[in-house]
């Protein structure tokens, strides 16, 4: 059964509110031509190609910088059909990919790989190992003599940058230009005192203490005007969030206040954030605006642009006019984002790729964290041994 | 796929653009680069959210200062109605109170002010009548609503389409949250306002700047008129039966004058010049529009128009759209296929719709389920992850767009049979929707 074209203006059009639950509303007319009034000529979407973002002019322009990184990307294929792009990180057949592409969902790897290079050899590929956190994973081609793409760690293109996507091929993949600089978007790992503050003429004033937070038991109150983290002087509500979004679970930052006339300096053990909440894209204006990455969230660094990807094209080298690859692309996110991750935490990731492994930097990380919440816990067990040994005494009495 | 669609737009491109279309080299990518740079530093500060402070009515869309004191261009739909308690967020967090002005529903323009004391940042307003097609505009706004982890996005693209009505068409991506949000031109100046999304990635609908600035005292005196509609070829708007051309200043040149049509009738000549219009100077072609879109088909409006060295004053009775309406598939009953665009306007019934709880994402299959909300519909029923849809109701579904569809047909809290393929097997289920 065909559905009733009047269905889909359901679908077809939507306000922009955040957060409400109206998203849909009619479809708007057919491109109008303001010349017709009256009499008819639809050029519109002729214009649209016209006129689009990415003309073969701008493509032609970009090939001369993608030169050697094309060389350096192959096309994954299974079963003859592109399902990712990959990237050569040395001439010794290694490859770095995007991991849940070359999976399915349920994280079996997917059988008969191959990688199609520029100029179209296809070689046999094997999946040497996974990073979930990064959704990233490390590919094996029997090949010497790769063109390894170059990794410039020390660019950092600003917002509104331009980028393009490289493919084997001699044109870009896609073109768009940066959105917002590199960020953690991994929640999970980022420390957390437990306070909502709130920018009071100047004045950051703790507007709220969670019960059993960091921040409540190192013995910030309601209130509280916070001054400094770490000596580190705080002035505004997302400074506080970025300050503290530096330091990791179970890290002891100083933290001074201001309440009443006095200031105090107490002493946190941040916390991990409350993990129940879980990241969903229910929105289906994101869904018709063409098929989205199923792994698309939570990367602890990622370069957010404006490039139109499909999440076949994940995977391959991304690149900035001064033709430095500043990272890959990781994941088509939505109707106004894709994400690349950044060269500078590849590089950490593939210090050891010869062993057919990653480097696992947050694995120390992770341990630092074990360490630092059994330092607390002994603390406690301590206090409690104190008090209990107080009540024992006081019973006594 | 994405590489082959770029390539028939390359060719189409090529046929279509003809001698007018200059190469662009890398330098005049990097001179464009550094432009859009500068102007997002710059303008940065002064792109806010714009938050309802009743938490009754929650909802966040975006907004741009634009004086010293606070005055806030936003759309219509993000401010709802005049005199609206409003949080103003800035990119770094800062939190003010703002009270919503006048709105016209229509065009989807709103206005919105600081109501606190202080020296605002804010941008300059530029001319959305000297715009071209293919003129390269910067988006931004609090897409999702405000984040402390990022700034507002910024997204580059080109204006496409236009509109009689006063809207715009570009290829700046935009997503819930961005409404109200400005769009700058490469002088880091506002011309458009965020309104709507249509489908393709490219289908991203702005408010003119001077459209909003037609309206500018009664959005100013608090006054919200109009009514929601996202149909541009709007039935009772009026015609002149005349083409103009969109380029002329300091008057609209008539390009072509169509017989038994207001325009020839009234007298209208090829190469006049029109200089006023119902009583008003028109600057151009834009301006014109406006004044025209005030009226209605039967209404007999004055012109002056320059007609070699003579002004001359004509009576136009403005007249009716004529074009078919097209059939349930989309299909004009004519044998021309470009006899005009009018699809039938079908109001959206108001209150909840139908939920799911579970993303649909494409696959080469066919659509999948992705992540499921936790206490949603989908996951109550049993529905999993990667599960397959094959149908709903009996109905096949072959992508994301047909199951949305579907679904957002059927009333809230109706009782739909899912036919899914799971690890290959096949399996039917039962999922009562539920209502957002």
């Amino acid at each position: 059964m065909k559905l009733p074209l009047l269905h889909r203006p359901l679908l077809a059009a939507g306000w922009l509110l955040a957060a409400t639950g109206w998203g849909f509303a009619n479809e708007p007319a057919k491109p109008e031509d303001e010349s017709a009034d009256g009499v008819a000529a639809a050029e519109s979407d002729r214009a649209q190609d016209q006129f689009s973002r990415e003309t073969p002019e701008m493509a032609t322009a970009w090939s001369s910088l993608l030169e050697t990184a094309r060389r350096g990307t192959a096309r994954i294929l299974r079963e003859g059909k592109p399902i990712a792009l990959a990237t050569a990180v040395n001439e010794k057949g290694w490859l770095l990919t995007k991991s849940s592409e070359v999976h399915d969902s349920k994280g079996k790897p997917l059988a008969s790989l191959s990688a199609q290079f520029s100029g179209g050899i296809t070689l046999e590929v094997k999946i040497s190992d996974t990073h979930s956190r990064y959704d990233l994973a490390l590919l094996k081609v029997e090949a010497r003599g790769l063109t390894p793409v170059e990794w410039d760690t020390a660019a950092t293109p600003a917002p509104g940058s331009y980028l393009a996507a490289a493919g084997p091929e001699r044109l870009p993949v896609a073109i768009g230009v940066v959105s917002v600089a590199p960020r953690n978007m991994d929640d999970a790992h980022k420390g957390f005192l437990g306070i909502s503050v709130e920018n009071e003429e100047g004045n950051l004033r703790i507007r709220e203490v969670g019960a059993h937070s960091a921040a409540s038991e190192a013995g910030l109150l309601k209130n509280d005007v916070l001054i400094s983290i770490n000596g580190q002087s705080i002035n505004t509500v997302s400074d506080f969030i970025q300050k503290i979004a530096t330091h990791k679970p179970y890290d002891t930052v100083k933290v001074l206040i201001r309440r009443g006339q006095e200031d105090k300096e107490l002493s946190a053990t941040l916390r991990r954030r409350d993990e129940n909440h879980v990241g969903l894209i229910e929105d289906a204006r994101n869904l018709m605006s063409g098929a989205l990455s199923r792994n698309r969230t939570g990367y602890p660094a990622a370069l957010q642009h404006d490039m139109f990807l499909e999440p076949a094209e994940c995977g391959g080298p991304v690149i900035d006019l001064a033709g430095h690859v500043v990272g890959i692309n990781i994941a088509r996110s939505g109707r106004i984002e894709s994400f690349a991750i950044p060269s500078a935490t590849l590089v950490d990731l593939l210090t050891k790729v010869e062993s057919g492994k990653f480097a696992r930097p947050e694995l120390d990380d992770l341990r630092n964290e074990v360490k630092n919440a059994e330092a607390l816990l002994e603390r406690v067990r301590k206090d409690t041994d104190r008090l209990k040994s107080q009540l024992k005494d006081a019973e006594g009495n | 796929m994405k590489s082959f669609r770029f390539l028939l737009l390359g060719l189409g491109m090529w046929l279509a653009a003809g001698p007018s279309a200059r190469a662009e080299g890398l330098d005049d990518l990097r001179a464009r680069e550094e432009k859009v740079k500068a102007i997002v530093q710059r303008v940065m500060p002064c792109v806010v959210a714009v938050t309802s402070a009743d938490e009754d009515k929650p909802g966040s869309g975006s907004g741009v200062i634009i004086s010293k004191d606070g005055l806030i261009l936003t759309a219509a739909h993000v401010t709802q109605a005049t005199g609206n308690n409003l949080t103003i967020i800035f990119p770094d967090g800062r939190r003010v109170k703002g009270t919503s002005l006048g709105a016209n529903r229509t065009t989807d323009a709103g206005m919105a002010r600081i109501t606190e004391p202080g020296d605002w940042p804010f941008v300059e307003m530029g001319s959305s009548d000297l715009l071209k097609l293919g003129d390269w505009v910067i988006a931004m706004g609090h897409p999702g609503g405000y984040s402390f982890e990022r700034r507002p996005p910024v997204r580059l693209g080109r204006v496409w389409r236009r509109d009689l009505d006063g809207a715009l068409f570009t290829s700046c991506p935009l997503i819930g949250g961005d409404s109200g949000g400005p769009l700058f031109d490469l002088e880091g100046r506002v011309i458009g306002i965020h309104s709507s999304i249509h489908g393709s990635v490219e289908m991203n609908r702005h408010v003119a700047i001077d459209t909003l600035r037609f309206d500018w005292e009664k959005l100013a005196k608090d006054q919200t008129w109009g009514k929601v509609s996202f149909n541009s070829s709007n039935d009772s708007r009026p015609i002149t039966g005349a083409l103009f051309d969109r380029e002329s200043r300091d008057g609209v040149v008539v390009k072509q004058v169509f017989e038994d049509l207001p325009a020839s009738k009234a007298g209208l000549k090829s190469g006049d010049v029109v200089k006023k219009f119902d009583g008003e100077e028109v600057a151009n072609f834009h301006a014109m529009q406006r004044l025209l879109g005030r009226r209605k088909p039967g209404d007999i409006v004055p012109l002056a128009v320059q007609r070699g060295d003579e002004l001359v004053d004509l009576q136009l009775e403005l007249g009716r759209r004529f074009f078919p309406r097209r059939d349930g598939q989309g299909n004009l009953p004519s044998d021309d296929p470009e006899a005009g665009p009018n699809v039938p306007f079908v109001p959206e019934a108001p209150g909840p719709r139908p939920w799911l709880g579970a993303a649909v994402e494409l696959s080469a299959d066919g659509p999948r389920l992705g992540p499921l909300s936790p206490e949603g519909p989908a996951a109550k029923a049993g529905l999993k992850p990667g599960d397959l849809l094959m149908k709903i109701n009996g109905t096949p579904v072959k992508d994301a767009t047909e199951v949305s569809d579907f679904l957002l047909a059927l009333p809230p809290e109706a009782t739909a049979t899912f036919e899914l393929q799971r690890e290959g097997q096949p399996l039917t289920l039962e999922v009562k929707l539920g209502k957002k």
